[in-house]
Order: C-alpha cells, then structure tokens, then sequence
C-alpha cells in the first residue's frame, strides 16, 4: 500500500465513521418518534486492493414477525377498548345510579301500598300517579337512550370506517414509493417507518395482517379481505341492514361490494359492531319485556277494578301488542292522566269509595314474579346485572388485552426501538474511530511531508 | 433482550396507570362508604342489593299501611267502649224506670236523658277515622247512620297486607255492632226505650231491658273484634319492623364497603402509589446520557 493510498483508507475512515455518526445522531433525535425503527450503519472494508472502510448500507432493525403480532395485537385490544367503553356507557343508561328502574318501581309500589290503606284520598291517588309516571318516564327514557346510544355507536363505527379509508389510500400511495425506491436501490427506510405505522392504526380500527413482497409492498388484509394490494386501496363502507344491524362492505373499484360484516370482530369496528349489534339490543329486549310484563300485570288488576267514577275497565299504563317496543311506550293511559278518581281501587262500584281489594292486589304485585320470572324491581335487578356482568367480562378482557399489546409492543421495541444507552456508546465508538482516522491522516500527511523533504 | 427508551417508558405509564387506578378504586369506595357502585362492580352483589331495597319498601310502606290502620282499630275500639258504657247507661236508666214506685215525670225525664244517651251513641256510630268513617264499610265518604238510625254503609271488609300475600282486616264491623245484623239494632232499642219512658208504658221499659243487654253485648263484641284486630296490626308491624332491620343490613352487607378494611386498601393504594411515582423518577433519572 502506498502512502497515498494511505491518504484514501483515511478519507474512506472519516467519511464511514461519519456517516455512523449521523445514523446514530437519526436515531437519537427519532428516539421518541412513533413508528421510527432504528437504524444502523453496516461498515465493510472496501476491497483489499485499496483496503479502506465504507458504509455498504443503512440496516433498519425490523422484525417483521414480532411487528404482526404487535399489530394484531393492536386489533384485539381496539375491538376489547371500543366493546368495554359501549358497555360503561350502557350501563350508566341502564343503571344510572340512584334512581334507577327498580328504585322508581319501588316508589310506585309503596304509593300503591300507602293507596291501599286510603283508597279515598286524593293525594294517596294523585300520589300513585306521580310514581306511576315517574316509573313510566325512566322506563321510556331509559329505551330511548338505548336507541340513541345505538345510533352513536354507529356514528362511530361510519368514523371509524372513514378513518381506515383514508389510511388504505395513504398506505397504497406509500407502497408505490417504496416500489419504486426499491427499485432505485434505496431501502426507502423513513418510507416504511410510515406505512408500517399507518398498518399498525388501521390494526386499531379494523384488525390487520400485512404480508410483505419482495419489492417492499405489503397487502394489508383486514376483516377477511384484501383492503390494500400494492397501490391499489379499497374502501370499506359502513350501513345499515334491512333489520337495521351494521353491515361492513368491502368496495374495490371495478368490482360488486363485497359483504364482510361477520369478519368483522377485530379493531374498533369489531367491538362497536358487537356492543352495538349484540350487547345493547339484548339490553333493550330485556327491558322492553319487563315494560310489557309490568304492564301486563297492572292493567289485568286495573281493568277489573272500578274507579271513583263507577266506571271499570280501564288499564293504567299504555299496552302494546308485542313487548317489541313495549319500553319505548311505556306511559300512562291517556284517560288516567290527570285523573286520580279513575284510578280503580275497589273490586265493585258497590265497594266505593272504601273499598282496597283492587289496590291491594297492585300493591302486591311488588312482591309477585313478574310473567313468571321474578317481582319486578328484582326482574329489573336481573337485567342490570347481566349488563354488569358482560361489562365486568369486558373490562377485564381490556385489561388483559392492553397487557398483551404492551407485551407485544415491547417484543418488538427490543428490536427496533431506540436505546439511547446504545446510541450513546455508539457516538463515543464512532467519535473515537473518527479521531483515529483523523490521526491517521495526519501520520500519512507526516510522512508524505518528511519524504518530501528528504528528497 | 434489548432494553430500549420506549419500553421503559411504557412500563412507567402502565404502571402508573395501574396504581392510579386502584387509588381512585379505594378513593371512590372510602369517601361513598360502599363498594358496590354500579352493577359491573360486583354483578351477584348489586342485584341481591336490589333486592333487599324492593323488600325494604315493601316493608317501609307495609309498616306505615298497618300502623295508620292499627290506628283507625284504634279508634273504632275506643269509640265502641264508648258506646258501650253509653249502652249500659241507658240499661241502668231503663232498670230504674221500671221500679214501680217512680212517677211518670222522672220517667219522662228519664226518657229524655236516654234520648241524649241515643244521640250520644249515634255519634260515635259515626265516629271518622284517618281513612274515613269507621263504621261504614267500605262507605266511608258519609256518615253510616242518619238521625232516625237507619244505616247506609256495608259489611265489606277493608284489608291491609300484614305478610308477604297475607291480608288482615283492617276496618270495624259498623253494621255488626249497631244494627239487627250483629242480632240487635242499638240506636232502634234507644228510641224504644226513650218513646216508652216517655209514654209512661212500662211493659215497654222491662222488655228494653233484655233488648240492651243484647246490644251491650253485641257492641262489647265489635270493641273485642276491633281490639283484637288492632292488636294484630300491631303485631305485624313490628314483625315488620324486625324484618325491616334484617333486610337494611342484608343490603348493608351485599353494597356497603368494610370500613377498616376500605381504609386499609386506600393507605395500602396510596403507598402503592407513591412507590410507583418513586420508581418511576428514579427509572426516568437513570441515564448515561449525561455521563459521556
């Protein structure tokens, strides 16, 4: 090697460890990035002839593996977090704290019983009435908040959807960069980073599996469907059935909607999709048979009782047909209101104004199965844990998801996350490597310089 | 493993997380006094609670429903014993007017005070109680006896629920006390009595005297009735009152949290707590960062 080479395997030092120092400095300032994969450069000895170092490439510390299941992860934890928020929120529609249904029912049974021991007096009536609508409202209320909360979580489940949308074009966009910067010969590193970020957010919403080519791009499949394959997106859709459940289409251009609604169990959607469609109707149904049995069971008593006015036959609360939609119609007759001397106490309209024996029988209801079940405050305490329950199993199974995402996350921060420990060292290491060469140089610049003048 | 910033971060703020969590827990159940808050808390224990508190207001307005009705029992007795000493007075008014040896003017003065006696005892046929007039039946909105006597009410019973599906009656028997349905028509025998010692007719006086005796027994036997009635009411109402004390600490027992044990996990939380904050600095202060 001659001296002058010698110049070079300095040059080629200073330049090698410099770069090393940029990337380190890179994954320094990106230590917080979201996304970011850390980078490293690969120093090589340049051939022997010339016997000096270079940076061969910039390595970036993805494992592909850990990465899929970080992002499947994600899904199941966004399907556990959005499952677990609709329940909280249908629990305090249902159990509001006090009062509550079985509170209110209680009330009304207690005016019905205070009735009893007066079926005369005025305010004992007035009384029953007002216990009678407040129990009526928080019922009614109760359901509509229920429907409202449906029409919420579909709200939500259209932004979710219009959420994955715009990151399936923003991946198909990016997948053709990284085609053609692979095809350059550049990795396309900050590329990935953020496609591989995009992934792992459409994992939150949808659940997602992204399957890599050889030329960088990744088909993203989610909710049994392709949704991106390499730059081409599809579009997922969020509506209503003709029963009026969600339904999830999957759109690519040029083909018919593709039906993927029982796919979709994971991310978000997942979870708003199951609190929506599963949870919050069966909280509905339950509460809608004991309006209709409540309602049921009072009226059978009422109709045959006779009311201040001598007149028998009329039923206290509104019925319907079915229990379908018996909460939501829960109210007062419309002869009743306002009218406590219709309200039936006696057996016969030879037992006024004294007679209890119609009253007595309401007032027992409290303690009677309600369409062979339970006594209603009971039937309502019923209904409510059951809620409790499924929401006692959601919260739990968000716990244990956010447990395994941060399991998962931190399997593949080892790899691919930024150790400033690391980084440090590796600057003393690079610094100390760059000073050497630049001795180097400076024995070489000697040498030359004692030569020179020495001829 | 690599150890890297981001995944002792993340530790930091799960666990963080994790002891905020159970503090705001024991925070919640120290300063409410009950562990069970909403049904998801404990499931089993909220929907027992709901129904302890059903069978709490059955009880609560059970207890008001048989008191306010052993009160009117109450009454009905009092009014009874009332006109039944009324009853015996006329009696012994009738005894006198049927020696011999009394003229016609004492018995006409007599005759007057039977009549006030009879008014007397009308009144209290047409005593009012909290729920009306006690001895109508189910006819409480008007007096049951008008001037002449003549009974407008009924024999229906009243009833109030005493037990789970158990009624007991709850209204004195008006017509059985004063009228020819319990076997003689008190205020009828009165007038009798009065018209005859007016009349001077003293056949008329000595056969009242049995048909008093009858009625004084007959009355004596509602005030027995509506006594024993009463006692029953009461007798519910503190069986009532019993179960009423069981079933608030049954719910006491399913909701409300231990107290020494509830403070027990808020200082046992805040520890936590603040050990995990402790770490947490120290974690976040260990650096080489600095030191190359």
């Amino acid at each position: 090697m001659s001296l002058f080479s010698l110049l070079g395997v300095a040059r080629d030092g200073l330049q090698a460890q410099s770069a090393a120092v940029a990337v380190t400095g890179q994954n320094i300032t990106n230590v917080n990035t979201p996304g970011y994969v850390r980078r490293s450069a690969v120093l090589a000895t340049r051939p022997a002839s010339q016997g000096g170092v270079e940076v061969v490439t910039t390595a970036r510390s993805f494992d592909r593996m850990t990465y899929g299941r970080a992002v499947e992860e994600h899904g199941r934890r966004g399907a556990a977090d959005a499952r677990a928020d609709a329940l909280a929120s249908t629990e305090s529609v249902v159990a509001p704290g006090s009062p509550d249904i079985a509170d209110r029912a209680n009330a009304f049974f207690q005016s019905l019983n205070t009735w009893s021991g007066a079926p005369a007096d005025t305010a004992a009536r007035l009384d029953v009435l007002r216990r009678a609508s407040d129990l009526t409202r928080q019922v009614s209320g109760t359901a509509n908040d229920l429907e409202s909360l449906r029409g919420d979580l579909y709200t939500r489940a259209r932004g979710a959807a219009g959420e994955v949308n715009e990151r399936l074009g923003r991946i198909a966009t990016l997948n053709t960069a990284i085609a053609e910067a692979t095809g350059r010969g550049d990795a396309g590193a900050d590329l990935r980073d953020e496609r591989d970020r995009i992934v792992q957010e459409v994992g939150d919403r949808v659940g997602a599996r992204a399957v890599e080519d050889a030329s960088g791009r990744v088909t993203l499949f989610a909710a049994g469907a392709a949704l991106v394959e390499g730059g081409r997106a599809a579009a997922l859709g969020v509506d209503l059935d003709a029963v009026g459940n969600l339904r999830v289409q999957v759109q690519r251009a040029g083909d018919p909607a593709v039906d993927v609604t029982a796919s979709t169990t994971q991310g978000a959607l997942g979870g708003l999709r199951e609190a929506r469609d599963a949870d919050v109707p069966r909280a509905a149904a339950e509460l809608d048979r004991f309006a209709f049995d409540l309602a049921a069971a009072v009226n059978a008593a009422h109709t045959a009782g006779a009311g201040l006015d001598r007149t028998s036959g009329r039923a206290l609360f509104t019925a319907t047909a079915t229990a379908t939609g018996a909460a939501r119609a829960l109210a007062i007759d419309p002869a009743l209101n306002g009218h406590p001397e219709r309200l039936a106490a006696a057996s016969a309209a030879a037992d006024l104004p004294g007679g209890n024996a119609v009253a007595l029988q309401l007032a027992g209801l409290a303690g009677r199965p309600l369409g062979g079940s339970a006594p209603p405050a009971e039937r309502f305490g019923a209904l409510a844990a059951d809620l409790g329950t499924r929401r006692a199993a959601a919260e739990s199974e968000r716990g244990l998801r956010a447990d395994t995402v941060a399991q998962a996350e931190n399997l593949h921060a080892s790899s691919a996350g930024v150790s400033l420990d690391e980084e440090m060292v590796n600057l003393s290491r690079f610094q100390r490597a760059f000073d050497a060469s630049t001795r180097v140089l400076r024995v070489a610049d000697e040498l030359l310089d004692n030569l020179i003048r020495s001829l | 493993m690599r150890v890297t910033d981001s995944m002792t971060f993340n530790t930091v703020l799960q666990g963080q997380a994790r002891t905020a969590r159970r503090l705001l827990d024991a925070s919640r159940a120290a300063s409410s006094g009950e562990r069970v808050a909403a049904p998801s808390d404990d499931p089993v224990a909220w929907s027992a609670a709901v129904g302890h508190e059903a069978r709490i207001s059955r009880l609560e307005a059970r207890g008001t429903t048989t008191t306010r009705a052993s009160g009117d029992l109450d009454a009905a007795e009092a009014a009874l014993a009332n006109a039944g000493d009324l009853v015996q007075r006329a009696r012994e008014l009738a005894l006198t007017a049927a020696n011999g040896s009394v003229d016609p003017q004492t018995r006409a003065n007599l005759g007057r005070q039977v009549t006030d006696l009879r008014n007397a005892v009308l009144g209290l046929a047409n005593t009012r109680g909290a729920s009306g007039y006690l001895f109508g039946g189910t006819r409480t909105d008007q007096p049951p006896f008008d001037a002449p006597g003549a009974f407008s009410g009924n024999d229906t019973a009243v009833a109030v629920e005493v037990a789970d599906g158990v009624t007991a009656r709850a209204n004195a028997s008006g017509a059985r006390a004063f009228t020819a349905a319990g076997s003689r028509d008190v205020l009828a025998d009165l007038r009798s009595l009065a018209d005859a010692l007016s009349a001077n007719n003293l056949t008329g006086i000595q056969g009242s005297i049995a048909a008093l005796d009858a009625g004084y027994q007959q009355v004596l036997n509602a005030r027995v009735d509506a006594g024993i009635g009463a006692e029953r009411l009461r007798s519910a109402a503190e069986v009532s009152d019993n179960a009423l004390t069981l079933a608030r600490a049954a719910r006491a027992g399913e909701v409300e949290a231990d107290l020494p044990s509830t403070l027990a996990e808020l200082t046992n939380a805040r520890a936590a707590y603040e050990r995990g904050v402790a770490v947490s600095r120290e974690l976040l202060q260990i650096s080489s960062v600095s030191r190359f």
